[in-house]
């Protein structure tokens, strides 16, 4: 048996161990962040991070994740809460601010992709504060094992919530 | 397994609550309160006979709660246009006079709870949409309720955010829906599993555009809330209980038969079990990985005739000039022709004559199609899934069953962009998933690989274009002749029932006459917009499906509408032609364009690209163009389509590397005359994503197939655009709200890019691309030719 902790809880896993982590979550966890898209690791559809890294659970096995702290979309507002020294009634009542930065650019069209667009965007800004144009294109183009890939063709939606969010989370302080 | 702690049936649609609807008593009256509100909380379905919803009945449309809050319903499901969560509500709270915000619910696509069917496509219907005249025949209804309430004549009573007021009196909504009922019965026809749906007729009085007051205001789209915090229910989110997981085993070609289905590894997958009707085959298990895994295992050992009996791409412009029968179907006309084209040309002093050539291409959503299907044991037949057109589905799955539609609920949830695949009703897992539930008498949950997705769904049909002009010896068209040549672009048969060998709709035919769906006649869906070419002939030359007769399967290369379907492909030929043309008369594209039109809203858009873009009024080539080096070399390009009352021009500036055929497209730049803006930052969003999308369409995307089947399979052998590869994208709207509606503000953005670039190619290097997509391998061979 394999445990995991998601989203800052421990949780025992029952199905066998080369089981891909989306199936995991989506389906033994009942989180419906993570989507499946391609299984392949080439659209970034399934993205969570693992250890504050963003990776595909579509082909990561459970195993691989043992032991270790995986963050869905789900645990954005809990993670930001954390990193910001929230109480826990403040947390609750709040998102992410690239969740919300997303809402006020109105970014998603269909939205399927946008899962592994925010996860990604939150890999990005916790480790470059305010990213360039050309970095937050690198980001989503080059620096995991694929593009990720929005078939809605939302991409200048997604850079400039991806913008706003850096400014707010600076303003935050951070 | 898992229990879910997810109910499918209480999806909440961010800030709006999907709400059950209690029908009234009395086919022609309904009463707009009586609905009590532990009713209005319950999630336990009204059941009725019919599982339908009366359409002639006003609260089947809009619903008023004694709370002054409003519920819409439509068939329309959202694919991320946003319009129902929108645009449909500042269209009924404008009609109601009543504030946005109060419509607090939004229900959308369940085929037994939406009255009027249809595809997620032409929402706004060229500015009727069937809401609109549902709510301003509501609208109607309360005015007379409110004269009879307040004793004040009819034409004295104003609203203003859902208050009547009149003679010194006033009353809300809900307190004048109080306990009444409403005598109101909204006319409506046409077929509700049709691709159409319903229609509602009449000509009720509508608010004048002089008095809008909601329209026109970026209002946020409802459902974004809960997709970006994970609290959306998606349809691949929907469990059942003792629902199975199933994978399908797809035939090995387009045409195999079934020779022996494999068995399941029992060592390896003790729960797995294989389902064989006709040539299909699936698997089913208890948990995802296990089918998968399952899957994988009996496809390795089941065995299949072979098939070769496609053309394969290298071939295909080929076999659709010599190979396909283009004469049994017949020949279209445009109602525009005029005059004598031939001797026009003949007469020119200078000519063009040219062939363009236009890929398959897929629809390629982000996320496979899948679908939940629960025959039960009472013959009602439950379908959980994304579809563009559930009424269509379900008329699909009860002729597929040999049963009546009030056996068949198909349950409505967002998903992934489909792009046009289901707009007639499926998008491929939806009847798998019924086939395998009836047959294991549990709910079945199909989720298709990606492969499967590429090789197994249909496609946006290829064509090719014959085009011939001529200049008079002042630079203007003396005569247009164009030839459009496309097989059959709408087959909605559900593939699943055609390989198991059940009931469904006829494969696409000569005889079939509802053009498009079933038909092979290529109808003329670009709209002529040069006016002032005196000589003018447009034909359109249909044939069957690549391969789909000759396969013993009945399949081949299925085709489907793809966003700007036809249109597409016959605007790629026309643009690039006129782009050619205004060359050859040593002409800037832009003045040669509008030197043609003679309507003020082709030009208003030309002449916006023009002065938003950049753009350097001259003519192509561009006086540097080559097409030889390493050195980047820069051009422009333009283009222009009317569809769906909305005018568009969009105008690009490339750059292209001749020595190896590399395009960058650096800015884009597209403008949209909708006539009235319903909401600026939806529509905006809308055209961007339309934009990135056209120049993915453009410079990567063909459907590869050889003789056998498509040969794509995932992300690297159909590529779609990077985000670094997208362009600066400038998106200029044209509120005109003298034009008096609003026209479609989604499809077209993704069409206009193809002959832009094309003719950018030209500006930059001198030589003519008329093939996509604009792959480097191939400008780079034009170059070098």
């Amino acid at each position: 048996m394999v445990t995991i902790t998601v989203n800052g809880v421990k949780r025992e896993i029952q199905s066998p161990s080369d089981t891909p982590l989306l199936y995991v979550l989506r389906n033994d966890l009942n989180l419906s962040g993570p989507q499946f898209g391609c299984g392949l690791m080439q659209c970034g559809a399934c993205s969570v991070l693992l250890e504050g890294k963003e990776i595909r659970s579509c082909l990561t096995p459970v195993s691989a994740a043992a032991g270790k702290e995986v963050t869905t979309l789900e645990g954005l507002p809990a993670r930001w809460a954390q990193q910001k020294g929230l109480t826990t009634a403040e947390a609750s009542k709040t998102l992410h601010p690239i969740q919300q930065a997303w809402i006020e650019e109105q970014t998603p069209l269909c939205g399927f992709c946008q899962n592994g667009m925010m996860i990604k965007a939150t890999e990005l800004l916790e480790r470059t504060a305010t990213p360039t144009l050309t970095q937050i294109k690198e980001a989503f183009t080059t620096s995991g094992p694929s593009p990720h890939l929005c078939r809605c063709g939302s991409y200048t939606a997604i850079i400039e919530a991806v913008q706003r969010a850096a400014t707010t989370m600076a303003k935050a302080g951070r | 397994m898992t229990m879910p702690n997810k109910e499918p049936v209480e999806n909440v649609r961010a800030t709006l609550s999907r709400r059950d609807f209690v029908k009234a008593g009395g086919a022609l009256v309904v009463g707009f309160s009586l609905v009590g509100t532990a009713a209005l909380k319950s999630p336990v379905r009204a059941a009725t006979a019919t599982n339908s919803l009366d359409p002639t009945l006003p609260g089947s449309w809009v619903e008023i709660h004694p709370d002054n809050t409003i519920l819409i319903r439509t068939g329309k499901s959202d694919f991320g246009q946003s319009t129902t969560f929108t645009a449909y509500r500042q269209i009924v709270a404008e009609e109601l006079n009543a504030p946005f915000e109060a419509i607090t619910t939004v229900l959308t696509g369940d085929t037994d709870r939406t009255p009027d069917g249809s595809g997620a496509f032409d929402f706004l219907g060229r500015g009727t949409p069937n809401i609109r005249k549902a709510a301003a025949y509501v609208h109607q209804a309360l005015l007379d309720l409110a004269s009879q309430r307040l004793g004040v004549a009819k034409s004295a009573l104003s609203v203003k955010d859902g208050i009547v007021t009149g003679g010194g009196k006033s009353i809300s909504y809900g307190d004048l829906v109080k306990g009444q009922q409403l005598k109101l019965t909204i006319p409506v026809s046409g077929d509700l599993t049709s691709i159409m749906g319903l229609t509602v007729e009449g000509n009720p009085p509508m608010k004048p555009v002089s008095e809008y007051k909601v329209i026109g205001k970026s209002f946020r789209n409802s459902i974004t809330v809960s997709k970006v915090s994970a609290k959306e229910t998606w349809a691949t989110d929907v469990r059942l209980p003792g629902m199975l997981h199933g994978r399908m085993v797809h035939p090995k070609t387009l045409g195999s038969t079934l020779v022996s289905a494999g068995t399941v590894d029992k060592t390896r997958f003790p729960n797995s079990r294989v389902v064989v009707k006709g040539n299909l085959v699936g698997v089913v298990a208890p948990t995802e990985w296990e089918a998968i895994c399952a899957s994988q295992q009996v496809a390795d050992s089941t065995k299949w005739t072979e098939w070769k009996g496609l053309p394969g791409n290298a071939n295909l412009y080929k076999y659709l000039r010599g190979g396909a029968d283009w004469e049994a179907t017949p020949v279209m006309n445009s109602d525009k022709a005029k005059g004598d084209v031939p001797a026009a040309v003949a007469k020119a002093p200078k000519k063009l004559l040219a062939t363009y050539e236009f890929p398959f291409m897929k629809h390629a959503p982000i996320g496979p199609t899948m679908a939940v299907g629960d025959v039960k044991s009472d013959g009602t037949i439950h379908i959980y899934t994304h579809n563009q057109n559930p009424q269509a589905l379900r008329g699909q799955i009860a002729l597929m069953l040999g049963t009546t539609i009030d056996h068949v609920v198909v349950h409505a949830f967002p998903g992934p962009g489909h792009y046009g695949r289901s707009n007639g009703g499926n998008a491929g897992a939806e009847d798998e998933a019924v086939i395998l539930s009836q047959a294991v008498g549990k709910p079945v949950r199909v989720q298709w690989m990606r492969a499967e997705d590429f090789q197994w769904s249909t496609q946006s049909a290829a064509a090719f274009s014959d085009v011939q002009l001529g200049l008079d010896a002042n630079g203007k068209i003396a005569g247009y002749q164009i030839d459009h040549y496309m097989p059959a672009m709408q087959d909605d048969r559900p593939v699943g029932a055609v390989i198991a060998g059940l009931p469904t709709m006829p494969a696409p035919d000569v005889k079939n006459p509802s053009n498009p769906v079933g038909s092979t006649i290529n109808g003329l869906s670009d709209p002529w917009v040069y006016d002032g070419v005196l000589n003018l002939a447009e034909r359109g030359h249909g044939t069957f499906q690549v391969g789909q007769k000759a396969s013993p399967l009945g399949i081949g290369l299925r085709d489907h509408s793809m966003r700007t379907p036809g249109q597409f492909q016959q605007n790629f030929p026309r643009e690039a032609a006129i782009s050619e043309a205004a060359a050859l008369a040593g002409m800037d594209s832009i003045e040669f364009r509008i030197n043609h039109a003679t309507e003020d809203r082709v030009i208003g858009v030309l002449k916006s690209v023009r002065d938003e873009s950049g753009w350097q009024t001259r003519p192509s080539p561009h006086p540097n163009a080559v097409s030889s080096g390493t050195a980047q070399v820069r051009g422009q390009g333009v283009s222009v389509m009317f569809r769906a009352g909305t005018y568009w021009a969009c105008a690009c500036q490339i750059a292209v590397t001749p020595s190896t055929g590399a395009i960058t497209v650096e800015k884009y730049t597209i403008a949209v005359d909708p006539g009235i803006v319903v909401n600026p930052m939806q529509l905006k969003r809308q055209v961007e994503g339309g934009a990135v999308m056209g120049i993915s369409l453009a410079l990567l995307e063909e459907a590869s197939f050889d003789e056998s089947g498509i040969t794509a399979q995932d992300w690297l052998s159909y590529p779609i655009l990077k985000m670094s590869e997208i362009p600066e994208i400038k998106v200029v709207l044209l509120n005109r709200p003298e034009v008096g509606t609003y026209g479609g503000g989604s499809e077209a953005a993704n069409a206009l890019a193809a002959p832009a670039i094309a003719a950018a190619i030209f500006d930059a290097t001198g030589k003519v691309a008329r093939r996509l997509p604009l792959k480097p391998a191939y400008v780079q061979a034009l170059l070098n030719a």
